[in-house]
């Protein structure tokens, strides 16, 4: 009985031994050991090595080589296999190329087969089939390798029109041949069926990037465009906006600080190649009418398709495209933002020509990133970005581009019709904030405080609605912690029917920078008495040019100070009280009271001043000499006005010079 | 005597009980300095979370991978690739590890393929990470290596010091290790742009 127990266990530790000295090599292992005892040749053995990596091929490996114990490491047996590439199965020549190559991939599936088609202008190789098992024959196949698709005679077409345009024209860095990837030296394009236009990809390095393309364009969301070939304006526009990506990769990688930039460019060079098909505008958002003026469309506002004409619906407009918010900082790739970027592209482009967008790619491509290149490039051309993101919003808002017919108003934050108001938020880093302020039938000012945003972030941009069509435009100099602005002949029968305050954050990094806006209206002054606050000045107006001119504000100051104003006085009893009007603070127990005297002769001054200078002001506007002579007269008030002080000394000494000669006569 | 030869034993024991109880309460403060990151292939970005567990939030779209970096100061850092279902990540805090060495920093990160962009399907976070991949970090000429593992992490310990990075035979950047701290360096191979 011992003994048989003795051979049992014997049986059963020799069994588990075996088991676990098995388990414990990998597939690997136990092949360098077969090789080692010449049990297989080494070309067996690298072909086993090879099955053993890759699980779908692991049924090929012959039992005695399988193992549960995973391979620590596959990259020496892929190196090991490309440099004995002549001993390799056929099975396992897939190793050698890029996944799409071979039919025997995760991109076309197992036993498709895949053509390829080189471009006449020879930078191209099309890699495509027309096997539709998995769904990626491209569209017009018909199963002959002899008749090429003209899908891919047109994208090939295409393809040489982008190289020639972005490499040859722009002189854009070429992406450099990738040797023997995809087959030979030419730029490989794979066809495949997806669900987006296509993508730029590099595994190792940019220089061997290649591209992958939608095979067919059948689905309508790739077919809203202008192009009179919907199907070819998608590729058109897909080919120049990957190919420049391939450039792009040449001067950059850094998505993190670029991406928003690169995708910007790629979808402004669409444009730039092909400007008829105007896909990009499907990222700028639909243009709309605003039929109730309030600046943002409301749900049963008509909305146009891309064409801006055809009309496309009355509800379930999108409110996610550019010109809906302003308030996404420039590089921001909140949804589709970056590729609404486009206008920003298009915005320097037409302001400074195509090759400004070259210029900063070319910094990027020195290592700085795309917005401090594009800073520093404005500075090169006499501008700075602050200035330049400015006058970038105003043309968002009065879409004064080329293709600005298509494009929808830019959303405002609110539009208000009555007064007083106050508006506060906060602002991201190169954001902006649309404001209207509109006027009614009466003439008045419109009175705009700024109150704490001189911190040197922020920025404002008075766009004023003539009603008679056009716009006039003033920077608000944020110098100070109150900084106020008026606007005079406010009224839809009068000058301006609206403003438009653009509120932009212009620093290039700081977020939620706080902004806080007063908006009062005051009624203008007519014939006698009223307040103070009215129209302009007329006569100083005509003759400096502009109500806006330094010393037309001096003059409006002194007469809002002076000549509307009343006179307050606190008076202390003392003994005996005195008979005086009194304000309504009044209490019999007061020891001291306000007194208000308003000013009587100023302000009849002021109403007949309005009532007859209109025509006057007409007559000089209309003469130079008139207007020069003007000026020449009230340049000493003005400057009286202005510095008081020295204008009272000159006074007492010419008085006192007089006097004196006045007597030496005597 | 003997009386206070057992009264200074108490003493004693009782100090040791409370200098343990000390250092308890002092792992439970260093929990609070437990520093949580999260790298969706464009960008590092810390996350708050309870002292147990926390939850992160992120853009990568479904089915693309991010990294969630685990690192305290004198511990060894953990590093864990996931795949997004597009909703937040929640994770209990792991236990780390406590750094012995001294003098010596860690340097953790991952070799991966970011994918960004898509106009009709938005596209973001790494589509693929890299394994047995060298990373080399320079420092007075002489190499120090990592490799990457099947996740496409490495990690290594270095002296503290200021260090080149070299990766597929090209200088990357520069990083400086400091004494008992985790630096992470993520390295991008690849990169792909939908639309």
């Amino acid at each position: 009985m011992r003994k048989i127990s003795l051979v049992l266990f014997a049986i059963f530790f020799i069994v588990v031994s075996y088991s676990n000295s098995s388990a414990k090599e990998d597939s690997i292992k136990l092949i360098q050991k077969a090789y080692h005892n010449r049990e297989i040749d080494y070309q067996t053995a690298l072909n086993y090595k090879v099955y053993a990596l890759f699980k779908n091929k692991k049924n090929k490996l012959p039992k005695d080589y399988q193992s549960d114990e995973p391979i620590k490491s596959g990259t020496p047996i892929v190196f090991e296999a490309k440099q004995n590439s002549h001993l390799l199965f056929k099975d396992n020549e897939f190793i050698l190329f890029r996944p799409t190559d071979s039919g025997d991939s995760e991109y076309y599936g197992s036993g498709v087969t895949v053509w390829t088609y080189n471009s006449t202008g020879g930078h191209f190789k099309i890699h495509y089939t027309e096997d539709n098992t998995n769904g990626d024959a491209v569209y017009g196949s018909d199963g002959n390798q002899a008749t090429i698709p003209q899908y891919i005679i047109d994208l090939a077409l295409y393809l040489e029109n982008s190289w020639d345009q972005i490499i040859t024209s722009m002189v854009y860095t070429q992406p450099p041949s990738d040797g023997t990837a995809g087959g030979d030296g030419r730029f490989d394009v794979y066809l495949i069926d997806m669900n987006a236009y296509g993508y730029t990809d590099y595994d190792s390095s940019p220089s061997n990037c290649y591209i992958v393309i939608e095979n067919d364009f059948s689905e309508s969301v790739f077919l809203s465009n202008l192009d009179s070939n919907h199907r070819q304006g998608a590729q058109k526009v897909t080919v120049a906006h990957e190919f420049f990506h391939a450039s792009q990769f040449q001067y950059t990688t850094n998505i993190t600080a670029n991406g928003w930039w690169m995708e910007a460019t790629a979808t402004w060079m669409e444009d730039v190649i092909y400007p008829a098909v105007k896909d990009y505008l499907n990222y700028l958002g639909q243009k709309y009418d605003d039929s109730n003026d309030n600046g943002s469309w409301d749900s049963g506002e008509t909305y146009y398709q891309i064409d801006g004409v055809t009309v496309a619906g009355t509800t379930g407009r999108s409110t996610s495209r550019w010109f809906d918010h302003p308030e996404y900082s420039l590089d921001s790739t909140t949804g589709t933002h970056e590729y609404g970027d486009i206008i920003w592209a298009k915005y320097l482009s037409e302001t400074y020509g195509d090759s400004v967008i070259k210029s900063i790619w070319t910094r990027i491509g020195g290592s700085s990133t795309a917005l401090t290149a594009i800073s520093d490039e404005l500075v090169s051309k006499g501008t700075i970005l602050s200035s330049t993101f400015g006058s970038f919003e105003s043309a968002n808002y009065k879409r004064t581009y080329t293709d600005g017919t298509y494009y929808p108003l830019i959303r405002h934050s609110a539009t208000y019709t009555s007064y007083s108001q106050t508006v506060t938020g906060s602002l991201n880093h190169l954001s902006s904030n649309f404001y209207a302020f509109k006027a009614d039938g009466t003439t008045s000012t419109l009175t705009l405080t700024f109150t704490n945003m001189n911190s040197g972030n922020l920025a404002v941009k008075l766009v004023l609605t003539k009603t008679g069509g056009g716009y006039d435009e003033q920077d608000v100099s944020l110098n100070s912690s109150s900084v106020t602005s008026q606007i005079s002949n406010f009224g839809t029968s009068s000058t301006y029917s609206k403003v438009v305050a653009i509120i932009m954050n212009i620093s290039s990094s700081q977020d939620s920078v706080a902004f806080s806006i007063r908006a009062d209206k005051s009624s203008s002054s007519s014939g006698g008495g009223g307040g103070g606050g009215g129209s302009g000045c007329f006569i100083a107006t005509a003759a400096y040019g502009s109500y806006l001119a330094p010393e037309v504000q001096i003059l409006r100051r002194f007469r809002d100070r002076w000549l509307m104003n009343s006179f307050k006085f606190q008076v202390s009893l003392l003994g005996s009280p005195r008979r005086v009007r009194l304000s309504a603070d009044e209490s019999p127990e007061a020891t001291s009271f306000k007194l208000e005297i308003p000013n009587v002769i100023g302000r009849a001054f002021v109403g007949l001043y309005y009532k007859f200078s209109p025509p006057v002001a007409g007559y000089i506007k209309r003469h130079d000499v008139l207007r020069t002579t003007t000026r020449f007269a009230l340049t000493p008030v003005v400057y009286a006005l202005k510095y008081p002080q020295i204008f009272l000394l000159v006074m007492l000494t010419c008085t006192i010079m007089l006097y004196r000669k006045k007597r030496f006569r005597q | 005597m003997r009386f206070l030869i057992s009264f200074i034993i108490v003493l004693l024991l009782n100090a040791s009980c409370a200098g343990t109880a000390n250092t308890a309460k002092n792992i439970e403060d260093g929990d609070n300095d437990m520093q949580i990151s999260i790298f969706d292939g464009s960008a590092l970005k810390n996350i708050k979370g309870s002292k147990h567990k926390f939850v992160a939030e992120h853009n990568i779209s479904s089915d693309y991978y991010g990294v969630i970096f685990i690192t305290k100061k004198g511990f060894y850092p953990k590093a864990v690739l996931f795949k997004s279902t597009g909703r937040p990540v929640e994770m209990d805090k792991p236990d780390l590890k406590r750094l012995k060495e001294t003098n010596v920093g860690i340097l953790t990160g991952v070799v991966y393929k970011a994918v960004t962009g898509g106009k009709i399907r938005e596209h973001n976070g790494i589509i693929t990470t890299f394994k047995d991949e060298l990373v080399t970090f320079m420092k007075d000429f002489f190499p120090h290596t990592a490799v990457t593992d099947e996740n496409g992490i490495f990690m290594i310990l270095l002296d503290a010091g200021e260090y080149n990075i070299v990766f597929g035979s090209k200088e990357t950047g520069k990083i400086t290790i400091e004494p008992g701290k985790t630096v992470i360096k993520n390295i991008q191979k690849g990169l792909r742009l939908i639309d």
